[in-house]
């Protein structure tokens, strides 16, 4: 028999008595529905994921900042016996180390802009907030924290991305008194610690402060760079035999007394008011690195050269002596220094040098607590140096000596640069743990505190649900076509004998019966499809508002840059999806309706004539 | 003469559980062509089995059956189908029309499984509706129809192909006393008007005897063959 007609007995079979074939349309209809729904927007979700957070967190996750351990000046190392001055930095060499780690697309220094005082009051009301850690970044890099343009145009405000880590205001609390005794044997049973953090032998504290990030980016504020240290109001003062550092506050008098002796200190060679006036940039906040680790402000490269030169051309043009003594340099300045080939940051050049030195020669070789009695006051230390903006101290490099100034506002440009930081560019983000791993066996300490697990669980999930889904829809399909085709069999044996008595032969019921449940399914796939495409466009908006408070709820908390996603990404269709699901609902119907159709091709047309 | 049908030794036992029933033993007979016979018996005689297995739609046990000069028993189910098709017309007790066929439909159905071209399949289709006078119900389902008319729809059906012999198992059992006139009219009318062999199982004496033959079955044996003269 001509399958054109055996197709047309199916379809007036089916006009006739549509009802049992609802039993097979209806779920096929549901399935494909949802497998339109699940497929498409598991799709969006993961493409509004990757445009929204992955673009530019997958960006970002490229990127690993590698830093010096930070050493600042703290007076309980001296008992320990350990230097507080030297301070671990990169050169060119780490850079060829990292570069060869698979998975590394490149290193670069970041490059220490040698300034001490670098602070900001525009940011947050009544709080002046210093930029400890200010680097320079090539633009590339900064694509990875910003969309925004990261070069330097003169007149214009200059692009900086700042790290959040750099929020927070330091303040003194005198709340148990004038004095404070710290005892060294147990220094945390003295000083409250603050949210976990080792207590320090100070009353300094450091507060972080609440920003919101949308508030931040895009504001113009200005920097100051330079200016003098200020003075402290308090003198600390140890004693080994006790183990105690006891910080006592000045008077006002006290301490007025010393910001006139620093100031007729540096009158001698410098215009007091030129020296002491910070110079101001107007900069442009175009991102915020919200990392735990990173603690690094970048500037753009070119806009590096440009400040250096002022800074530098600011103290000599400050000064109002030709030639500065070097013994004077050696005992009473501080300054950044210059070895003939590198540039540091201020704090390491002449008297401190030389006061580490001499402590060295009092430890000894075995880093013996120094003899009783000699006790030594950090306050002093500081005291007898006095920090000058932007004086270059020209050093030899092969004992330290101070040689004199240096006075070339040029100098930066062509020094190489001061770095206590790596940035490490991976090829892609999938390489992530691998070169993390590598990069602390070659011993650059590298903790990962990047918190990926939140995509990578949703991506789970969302993987999870369609797999599952596919396996579902894979056994729904085979079953439901099974049974239903089966218990259509069941209630066609009379109609199979009757058809078999006038000469229809197995084969001819055999394709009945496929091409009737293949029709039922193609109806069922039909209303699906329309139904899907349908719902999966009204679904949108739920599934929309849904990812919104995702991202609100979960994402933004951890993650700094995440753009908005549009709507109607969500009413994309996964055309491919449905297409494999497609092939799949007719293949299986195809080959598992084959068993219900041959026990019917089998029923013996003496079926249509059994009395019932 | 050449016979159509042929029926050889023809035995059929069932198998229902521990129990064997023998429901036809040895029956022999011959049907010569365009000539027609009654099988008359009460019920469960075996008249039902005796036509299933004469017709093919059942397997037999014992003996041979032989269409138009072809033992049906060794048939592939192709062979078989096509021969149910093309030779032999069935009517059955029940009446047996496809529900959701219309009236024409169903009589079209064995033409379109021998492959005759739609147009002359209508054609024919038409003419024995006339035929049947149930031109104006063409277009009815079997469930708009009463019973007297699904029969003889069913009567059209089983001659769509013209074939060579008609089985009629009880065709009249579910119907009035006109309706019943009218459909024997018709099958007895066949051999004389067609040439066509009619094969007519009824457990009414008054029905066999319209016909030139006929068999009496009981339990399974076929009592006697008599040919009536007044026919
Ligand atoms: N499929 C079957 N299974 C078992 N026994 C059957 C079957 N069909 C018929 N029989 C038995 O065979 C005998 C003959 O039945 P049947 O041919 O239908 O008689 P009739 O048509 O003359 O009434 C009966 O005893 C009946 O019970
Ligand atoms: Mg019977």
């Amino acid at each position: 028999m001509k399958i054109s007609n055996i197709l047309n007995l199916n379809i007036k079979k089916l006009k006739v008595n549509p009802k049992k074939a609802l039993f097979l349309i209806i779920p096929v209809t549901v399935l494909i529905t949802l497998s339109i729904i699940i497929s498409s927007q598991v799709q969006n979700i993961k493409e509004a994921l990757s445009s929204s957070v992955f673009d530019t967190i997958s960006n970002q996750y490229t990127l690993l900042t590698v830093q010096t351990e930070e050493e600042s000046f703290d007076p309980t190392t001296m008992f320990k016996g350990e230097s507080s001055f030297e301070q671990s930095k990169f050169s060119s060499v780490d850079i060829a180390n990292i570069e060869s780690i698979e998975g590394v697309k490149s290193a670069s220094l970041q490059k220490v802009i040698p300034i001490q005082n670098i602070s900001t009051s525009d940011l947050f009301p009544e709080k002046t907030v210093s930029l400890k850690n200010l680097s320079t970044l090539d633009e590339e890099t900064a694509s990875l924290y910003t969309t925004e343009d990261f070069t330097y145009t003169k007149d214009n405000p200059i692009p900086i991305i700042l790290s959040a880590n750099s929020f927070t205001y330091t303040y003194e609390d005198w709340s148990q008194g004038n004095t404070v005794i710290i005892n060294m044997a147990n220094p945390q049973a003295e000083v409250p610690s603050q949210n976990g953090q080792r207590g320090r032998a100070t009353i300094e504290k450091t507060e972080a402060i609440e920003y919101t990030k949308d508030n931040l980016v895009g504001r113009t504020f200005a920097i100051s760079f330079g200016g003098l240290d200020s003075i402290k109001s308090y003198t600390t003062s140890m004693d080994r035999v006790t183990r105690t550092i006891t910080i006592t506050k000045l008077t006002d008098e006290e301490y007025n007394a010393k910001i006139e002796e620093r100031k007729s200190a540096i009158t001698k060679y410098w215009d007091y008011d030129k020296i002491s006036t910070p110079i101001t940039y107007t900069f442009v906040i175009v991102g915020i690195d919200e990392s735990e680790s990173s603690t690094t402000n970048y500037i753009p490269e070119s806009f590096a050269n440009v400040l250096m030169n002022r800074y530098i051309s600011n103290e000599i043009n400050a000064r109002v002596v030709d030639e500065i003594p070097t013994n004077v340099l050696n005992s009473d300045f501080m300054g950044i220094t210059y070895n003939g080939d590198e540039l540091s940051p201020s704090g390491f050049g002449g008297v401190i040098s030389q006061i580490g030195g001499r402590f060295e020669e009092r430890m000894g070789q075995s880093g013996v607590i120094p003899e009783e009695g000699r006790n030594v006051s950090a306050s002093d230390i500081s005291f007898s140096a006095i920090t000058i903006p932007g004086l270059v101290i020209d050093i030899n490099s092969d004992d330290n000596s101070v040689v004199g100034t240096l006075d070339n506002p040029n100098i930066y440009s062509t020094a190489t640069k001061y770095a206590n930081g790596i940035n490490v560019v991976l090829s892609s983000i999938t390489y992530r743990s691998q070169v993390i791993k590598a990069l602390n066996k070659a011993g650059y300490a590298y903790q990962d505190l990047g918190d990926l697990d939140v995509f990578e669980n949703l991506e789970n999930t969302l993987e999870t649900v369609s797999n599952a889904f596919l396996i579902s829809f894979i056994v729904l399909v085979a079953s439901i076509v099974i049974l239903t085709m089966g218990k259509l069999v069941s209630e066609s044996t009379r109609e199979i004998g009757i058809f078999r008595a006038i000469g229809m032969r197995k084969k001819d019921i055999l394709t009945m019966f496929i091409s009737q449940s293949i029709l039922y399914v193609f109806i069922g796939y039909l209303s699906g499809l329309i139904l899907g495409i349908g719902l999966n466009f009204l679904s949108s908006t739920f599934v929309s508002s849904w990812f919104d408070s995702f991202i609100n709820e979960t994402v933004s908390q951890t993650f700094n840059v995440v753009n908005t996603v549009e709507e109607n990404i969500f009413t994309n269709i996964n055309w491919t999806s449905i297409l494999i699901y497609s092939i799949l609902l007719f293949i299986i119907s195809l080959i598992v309706s084959i068993i219900p159709s041959m026990s019917a091709s089998k029923i013996s047309p003496v079926e249509a004539i059994k009395n019932e | 003469m050449k016979n159509i049908l042929e029926v050889k030794n023809l035995t059929k036992k069932y198998r229902d559980g521990d129990i064997q029933v023998t429901a036809l033993d040895n029956i022999s007979f011959k049907l010569q062509e365009g000539h027609d016979l009654a099988i008359l018996g009460p019920s469960g005689s075996g008249k039902t089995t005796l036509l299933q297995l004469a017709g093919g739609l059942d397997s037999m046990t014992e003996g041979d059956v032989i269409i138009n000069g072809q033992s049906i028993k060794k048939l592939s189910d192709q062979e078989i189908s096509d021969f149910r098709n093309k030779t032999m017309g069935f009517i059955f007790q029940m009446i047996n029309l496809q529900s959701f066929l219309t009236a024409k439909e169903n009589i079209l159905v064995p033409m379109l499984i021998l492959g005759t071209p739609k147009e002359e399949a209508e054609e024919k289709a038409k003419e024995l509706l006339e035929q049947m006078n149930m031109i104006n119900r063409a277009n009815h389902l079997p469930s708009q129809l009463s019973g007297g008319e699904q029969q003889r729809i069913a009567v059209a059906r089983a001659l769509a192909n013209n074939p060579k012999i008609i089985f009629a198992d009880e065709p009249t059992g579910k119907l009035d006393k006109k309706n019943s006139e009218l459909i024997i009219d018709i099958l007895e009318s066949l051999s004389r008007e067609k040439g066509m062999s009619v094969v007519m199982i009824t457990h009414d004496e008054n029905i066999a005897k319209r016909f030139s033959r006929i068999i009496r079955l009981e339990n399974g044996i076929a009592k006697k063959d008599s040919n009536l003269d007044n026919k």
